[in-house]
């Protein structure tokens, strides 16, 4: 399948200031990735680099095939960007705002009228259709600039940032938005602090920290990837407290107990985990259920030990 | 739906943010009204002996608003606009949109200024409906004139959205300076003979204009060069926009740019030396002594001309060297030379010129001689800073700095040998002055008996030092450089396996990518 987004070796320097430090990635069609750091650390940047707004200090960044800033006239369309900032002209009705938003696409007639129709239906700014974008609030500023970058429907949607200032109907609707992008063969990237969207989205993740790539994988891989640990929840028979029997095993790291309940940390990792579960059934402890928990996002993000950018 | 398109997008978004055609149509319908009423109330109420005389005085008058039409109301409301786009953030969405450059700039150089166009050709229906209705004659005139000032205002309209599109957002330095050239009739005359100065900028035919308005035409090689300057420039600025709208972060001309423009000025300084009437009125200014201030503000206008591509120069360098750190061969453009060579090349012309005219004021010329001189510094010292750090000096501090500082010190310390009775009046000039073209200038405008001489000679001095040193540390970086790619080319040969360079994202259907 031929790729939709290809990092090569992008490097963006201000300065002394490495704003992103070398990275690569490379995006299909359906691929969903969501880009978390800490403030500052080149998410941003990136974005701009791959929407052809921030020339690499070397490296390329490319959309379709086509080198962004090189051949620039054949992207351009192609990419959807919204800013963190809702870009949008104040004195405008919303519905004059996306005409021309339309038109400075190459969208006109009855088909930027359906495509208007549609966006702020999934929007739901319908009702706001006559308003003064200078008389909404800031979440509706923040929906208008999703249904901005969405309208030309772009091959690669780049959002910065787009659940700020949205209600918790509006981060839902915006996740099933998103979802449906990747459903429709596009690729695309989203840069947010609220990782429990992302990793309800999201296909893969990548943590960037000064500029660099930390770590990228699959949404799935992502909470053992480096470590190897896995945690598992089990429920063992009997009224007997068995914690130091599951010490004993080898590999398991800590336990936790409630009722019950085990929650064992095992060091040796998931492909390990049936040696676990035979150890604990020649121990002859009556294992009634035996799981795997998975580390949330936040928790992943956390243990990569991401520091705040100074 | 109320919203038109136009053919052009920007058009039809500037339009909308005016308040679509209805608001349009009303003021324009309001500003016809007001034009017709003060035509009536001058008719009535001025003390003219006849109705033709009236007319006359309208026309007369007319061309004034001509201009204040199209420079200060234009120029705001396209300022007004670019201004909008960079604080939105829209611009930013325009640069992605699927639009082509060209469009994007004719849309600024129109799109806000759809009412203050409307306007301005009202203003040309009133001066021929009064011209015709009595009689006065000169039809013709009026609307070859107004075509020159449109002509001659888009030279400006460009050069605004050349330095609007660029990655900050614009100021109303050049509105201002525009609109006080034309409220400042004495320095527009001096301009005239400011070397390139006012055909540069688009001034010299929009002064013009205002005369064949009223049936009084130039020489006829002024209004020709002056009209071909500003087809030249309005081009020159048009494409220079157009580049800079796409790549906003690089420097603001190419080099090729750069080195065009710096031509260009020395062209439109060539062209001016051959309208020796003009010359010569311009001069006489320059040359009363009751009017050093004027001196002055000319000599300083012709260093804002020349500053502009030199300013361009310097930023090519830098963007050069960032470059060519990473992909040998790509300091291949090398605009030093060319600007060099330019700028000499105007200087022999207007050694020459001062010869074949003996009149020519012997001050003004040698206040070029320091602007040239200065130029070289200016530019050899962006120079030296762009290979040694990979930056330029780009900050306002370093600029003011260079240029007022030492001259703000000399002075003070003159002020106090003065107050002191230490030193003749026309003599003590620390040598600090003569570091900083404002000292420098200010020597010999002062004190031209006195250090003049010296002045020109540190000045040059500094500046082949300067041009010289730069040479050296150029040098030097470009042979690190290469020592630099060679060890990257050895290093290279050896492959790097890790699983951190390249993060494949497997598609959907599970073939890995």
């Amino acid at each position: 399948m031929s790729l939709l987004v290809e990092a090569n070796d992008i490097r963006v320097e201000f300065g002394k200031l490495i704003a992103v430090d070398d990275v690569n990635f490379t995006m299909s069609a359906g691929d969903l990735l969501g880009l978390i750091g800490p403030n500052g650390a080149g998410k941003t940047t990136l974005l701009r680099v791959l929407a052809g707004l921030q020339s690499p200090t070397s490296g390329s960044a490319k959309i379709l095939g086509y080198d962004v800033r090189d051949e620039s006239h054949r992207v351009r369309g192609q990419v959807g960007f919204a800013a963190d900032s809702p870009p949008a002209y104040e004195e405008m009705t919303v519905e004059q705002f996306l005409c021309f938003i339309a038109d400075l696409n190459g969208i006109h007639g009855t088909e930027a009228e359906e495509r208007i129709d549609y966006w702020l239906d999934q929007v739901w700014l319908e009702d706001k259709r006559e308003e003064k974008v200078s008389s909404l609030s800031r979440g509706m500023r923040q929906r208008i600039t999703i249904a901005q970058t969405l309208l030309p429907s772009p091959a690669v949607v780049l959002l910065d940032e787009p659940s700020s200032g949205l209600d918790p109907a509006g981060r839902i609707q915006l996740r099933q938005v998103i979802a449906s992008l990747a459903a429709q063969g596009k690729a695309v990237i989203v840069s947010s602090h609220i990782l429990a969207d992302l990793e309800e989205f999201c296909t893969h993740i990548a943590i960037i920290e000064r500029g660099g790539i930390l770590r990228y994988s699959h949404v799935d891989e992502l909470s053992h990837e480096d470590t190897g640990r896995c945690n598992y929840k089990m429920k063992i028979g009997g009224d007997a407290d068995h914690t130091q029997a599951l010490m004993a095993v080898e590999g398991v790291s800590h336990i936790l107990k409630r009722g019950s309940e085990y929650v064992v940390q095992y060091d040796i990792g998931e492909e390990a985990a049936a040696v676990l579960l035979r150890n604990l059934v020649e121990m002859r402890l009556a294992v009634v259920s035996f799981t795997k928990i998975k580390d949330s996002l936040e928790e992943v993000y956390l243990k990569t030990g991401v520091r705040q950018v100074d | 739906m109320q919203y038109l398109v136009l053919g052009n997008p920007m058009w039809s978004g500037q339009l909308a943010l005016q308040g679509g055609w209805r608001r349009l149509f009303w003021t324009s319908a309001f500003y016809a009204l007001l034009l017709v009423v003060v035509c009536a109330v001058a008719l009535k109420w001025q003390e003219f002996k006849t109705e033709r005389e009236a007319a006359i005085w309208i026309i007369k008058t007319l061309p004034y608003v001509q201009i204040l039409v199209l420079f200060a109301s234009g120029m705001p409301a396209r300022a007004k606009a670019m201004i909008r786009d960079h604080t939105t953030v829209m611009i930013e969405s325009i640069r992605i949109a699927p639009m082509r450059a060209t469009s994007v700039v004719a849309g600024y150089l129109f799109g806000p200024v759809i009412a203050t166009l409307i306007a301005w050709l009202i203003g040309v229906v009133v001066g021929w409906v009064v011209i015709n209705a009595y009689g006065l004659g000169g039809s013709g005139d009026w609307m070859f004139g107004n075509a020159v000032l449109l002509i001659s205002v888009m030279t400006a309209w460009s050069l605004q959205v050349f330095l609007g599109v660029g990655p900050k957002k614009p100021n109303g330095a050049i509105i201002a300076a525009y609109v006080a050239f034309f409220f400042m009739g004495r320095i527009n005359e001096a301009l005239q003979c400011a070397p390139g100065t006012s055909l540069f900028l688009g001034l010299h035919p929009a002064v013009s204009s205002m005369g064949i308005m009223r049936g009084a035409y130039p020489a006829q090689n002024s209004l020709a060069i002056g009209l071909f300057a500003s087809v030249v420039m309005t081009l020159f600025w048009f494409w220079a926009a157009v580049r800079r709208f796409r790549r906003p972060e690089s420097s603001a001309l190419s080099a090729r740019g750069a080195v065009i423009l710096i031509g260009l000025w020395a062209m439109c300084a060539g062209g001016s030396f051959l309208n020796k009437d003009v010359l010569h009125a311009g001069s006489r200014i320059i040359g009363e002594k009751t009017l050093p201030l004027m001196g002055m503000i000319v000599a300083t206008l012709s260093m804002v001309a020349i500053g502009l591509p030199i300013a361009a120069a310097a930023q090519s360098f830098r963007s050069e060297v960032l470059q060519s750190r990473e992909p040998m061969g790509r300091l291949k453009s090398k605009i030093w030379p060319s600007a060099i060579a330019a700028l000499l090349i105007a200087l022999m012309l207007m050694w020459v010129i001062t010869y074949a005219y003996m009149n020519w004021n012997q001050k003004f010329n040698d206040l070029w001689l320091v602007l040239v001189a200065s130029t070289l510094l200016y530019f050899g010292a962006f120079r030296c800073g762009a290979f040694r750090k990979g930056s330029t000096t780009s900050t306002w501090t370093k600029i003011i700095a260079y240029w007022v500082l030492p001259a703000i010190i000399a002075a003070v310390w003159m002020g106090v040998e003065l107050s002191r009775d230490f030193a003749p009046q026309s003599t003590r000039m620390g040598v600090l002055f003569y570091l900083s073209p404002i000292g420098t200038l200010i020597s010999t405008w002062w004190f031209p008996d006195s250090y003049f001489q010296i002045g020109i000679v540190v000045q040059l001095g500094i500046a082949i030092a300067v041009v010289v040193v730069g040479y050296w540390v150029e040098r030097s970086f470009r042979r690190k450089r290469e020592d630099r790619f060679e060890l990257d080319a050895i290093g290279r040969d050896v492959p790097i396996v890790s699983d951190t360079d390249t993060h494949s994202v497997p598609s959907n259907n599970g073939d890995e990518t």
